[in-house]
């Protein structure tokens, strides 16, 4: 195993140490494909479909890009420590439909909902945390049951029916602009960055690639395991609750399904952003990359009329190719 | 060997049964046996069975559900559109579709050596996607004729569901005491040192997911006869009722552990459940929430009961 990757017989280590603060500890070659797809997707559409690079085409792009970074993003912690978490879009259901539920269409109660929203956020993802890590119930068991819980939990709290829009303030906090991007997007590249930096340089993330790397050589460094895990559920039920507001907000009403289809999106832009599967691998901004390139693959097939079922079906593929390509050769077996 | 016995799962069936017994008048007509016990959960359980085979060899399989839901529709719509065959030739091209996604799962974890949580899920959703491209939504007939096949009784007297279970034990019996299913067991407990031993791990795991899929497709054919139409937007809900009843039946997620039969056995706790609550009188709302926490209360269960047993 070399120790310095970027020594190379040609190089010095002068050259070696340059490479190295340049890129700092980015898995460069994981995190190309997604960013080698987009540009790809983009010669395509500025052939094909002209009108989707326009700037109020981008704005779009971007919109539904931002929903789905944050999906990822919140997919991305839970996967990087080896779970999963299939509960995303009932965290985000749940989020929506509360908030919309006690707002009753007025801008003041925002000031302390959406804290109580990002809060109950944090608590299910607690939940999660503690079955899985605690209880050492499968991850996906884990998910599974618990969005069912809250499945039932929400359809016993609004006996079936959605009531009220989402208040104005909270539209032009998804939508609104400021020098002519939406508002949304501007705070998706800043807690995209925010987190991308978190990730690489503080302790807490290092210590989460650790976890997720190698538990047993993480638990002798003396890096608390457990606690690590239960806080990647944490946070993963923090995202989802944001992008339940940021949903309700665009849309202006909330229903159980409206965050149904970030699920795939999520696990996709993970796979596709070059995180290892079973953890350990993975950065943000591949994630990021990740979840751009399907967003504009979304709004491509949406351009050609394509029925729901192909963009499953394409994002499956997605899936499988990103997962072979990146999987490690295995000695042995 | 097998070590979860299911008898947390008899356990529960049972006390389930007494609750609903004593909650109706005419327990022991047609009518209750074969409906609302043997029918509902025939369906589930053979695709439990298809999955638990997949589990105990330790692997995963997301896709049941999505499998399951894909036959449903391209039966469905295969018959309300008229296209020729009939249904029982259509019925064997199912069967056979699931074949074919049985060995595209199983060439991705055995050959490609992918994790099963992604390959599988990844299947899981391009299936999905497929069968909404055949049925944007549900809807659909099915001939009585085999309605009746599946979910009526032979006779008038002996329930076909019955005779589908008896054969059902049969086969996991057999399973069992084969070397095919000795196998099973011991790539799940330790697929190197099966390796090790000579036993053509991929080739068995290859099979193994052929063989759910099969199951998949027979539980994809009788939950058709049982719904009477088609609906591709089931996949969730059964994926969480197949792996509740795999679970409640007492088989390890982690492989190598459980008897095939507690499958059955689970999948019978899950349907008395719904049963029993509705029965009783509860919101169907409730539904989900139940099976959530049956699903994670029974692998809680489980773990802690083999922890306590696994002690000197």
């Amino acid at each position: 195993m070399k120790l310095f990757k970027h020594a190379r017989p040609g190089n010095s280590p002068e050259q070696a140490r340059a490479v190295r603060a340049l890129i700092g500890n980015l898995p460069v070659s994981r995190l190309l494909s997604s960013w080698a797809f987009i540009a790809v997707l983009a010669g395509f559409s500025a052939i094909f479909v002209r009108h989707i690079l326009s700037p109020q085409g981008m704005n779009s792009i971007l919109l539904l890009t931002s929903m789905m970074a944050m999906a990822s993003l919140a997919q991305g912690f839970v996967i990087l420590v080896g779970g999963i978490d299939l509960s995303i879009p009932m965290i985000a259901a749940y989020s929506g439909i509360f908030l919309n539920w006690f707002a009753k269409n007025q801008n003041g109660p925002l000031v302390w909902l959406i804290p109580v929203v990002l809060a109950f956020g944090c608590a299910i993802g607690a939940i999660n945390g503690a079955g899985v890590v605690f209880l050492r119930v499968h991850p996906i068991v884990m998910t599974m049951g618990v969005a069912a819980i809250l499945e039932g939990a929400i359809m016993l709290f609004t006996s079936g029916t959605s009531k009220g829009n989402a208040p104005a303030a909270l539209g032009w906090f998804v939508a609104g602009e400021i020098g002519g991007v939406y508002v949304s997007v501007l705070v998706m590249i800043l807690l995209a960055v925010v987190v991308g930096l978190f990730q690489s340089y503080s302790a807490f993330g290092r210590r989460l690639y650790a976890v997720g790397n190698n538990r047993r050589a993480a638990k002798l460094a003396g890096v608390r395991v457990k606690l690590y895990e239960f806080l990647a559920y944490v946070l993963c039920g923090f995202f989802a609750s944001v992008l339940g507001i940021m949903i309700t907000g665009f849309v202006r009403q909330a229903y159980i399904k409206m965050a149904s289809q970030y699920l795939l999106v999520s696990i996709a832009a993970v796979a596709v952003g070059g995180a290892q599967m079973n953890g350990g691998k993975g950065h943000h901004i591949g994630t990021l990359g990740g979840a751009i390139m399907l967003s504009l693959l979304s709004v491509i097939l949406a351009a050609f009329m394509m029925p729901e079922g192909v963009r499953n079906i394409v994002f499956g593929f997605i899936i499988l190719v990103a997962v072979i390509g990146i999987r490690e050769k295995k000695v042995g077996l | 060997m097998a070590y979860n016995r299911p008898t947390l799962g008899i356990v529960l069936f049972l006390v389930l049964l007494v609750i609903y017994a004593t909650k109706t008048k005419n327990f022991f007509t047609m009518f209750q046996l074969k409906d609302i016990i043997l029918n509902s959960t025939l369906a589930i359980a053979l695709a439990a069975v298809g999955s638990c085979i997949v589990l105990i060899s330790g692997g995963f399989d997301l896709s049941a559900g999505a499998t399951v839901v894909l036959l449903n529709v391209t039966l469905v719509t295969a018959y309300t559109r008229g296209a020729p065959g009939g249904i029982i030739l259509w019925s064997v091209i199912c069967l056979a579709i699931a074949i074919v996604v049985g060995l595209a799962n199983g060439f991705l974890v055995a050959i490609i050596r992918l994790p099963p949580i992604i390959a599988t899920l990844a299947m899981s959703f391009i299936l999905q996607g497929i069968a909404l491209l055949v049925m944007p939504t549900p809807t659909g007939m099915v001939p009585p004729e085999y309605i009746d096949f599946w979910t009526g009784a032979v006779g008038g007297i002996i329930p076909a569901s019955l005779i589908f279970f008896i054969l059902l034990f049969l086969f996991l019996f057999v399973l069992k005491n084969s070397s095919f299913g000795t196998n099973i067991y011991a790539i799940g407990s330790d697929e190197y040192a099966a390796f090790l031993n000579g036993i053509p791990v991929v080739r068995v795991k290859l099979a193994v997911y052929v063989l759910a899929a099969f199951f998949y497709g027979l539980s994809g054919l009788y939950f058709t006869a049982q719904m009477g139409s088609g609906d591709a937007t089931l996949a969730s809900p059964l994926l969480l009722s197949i792996l509740a009843a795999v679970v409640v039946g007492g088989i390890s997620i982690g492989g190598g552990k459980g008897a095939f039969s507690g499958s059955i056995v689970g999948a019978a706790v899950m349907n008395m459940t719904v049963v029993v609550l509705f029965v009783v009188g509860v919101s169907s709302y409730w539904g989900p929430i139940a099976n959530g926490i049956v699903l994670i209360g029974a692998v809680v269960l489980t773990a802690f009961w083999n922890r306590r047993a696994t002690k000197p």
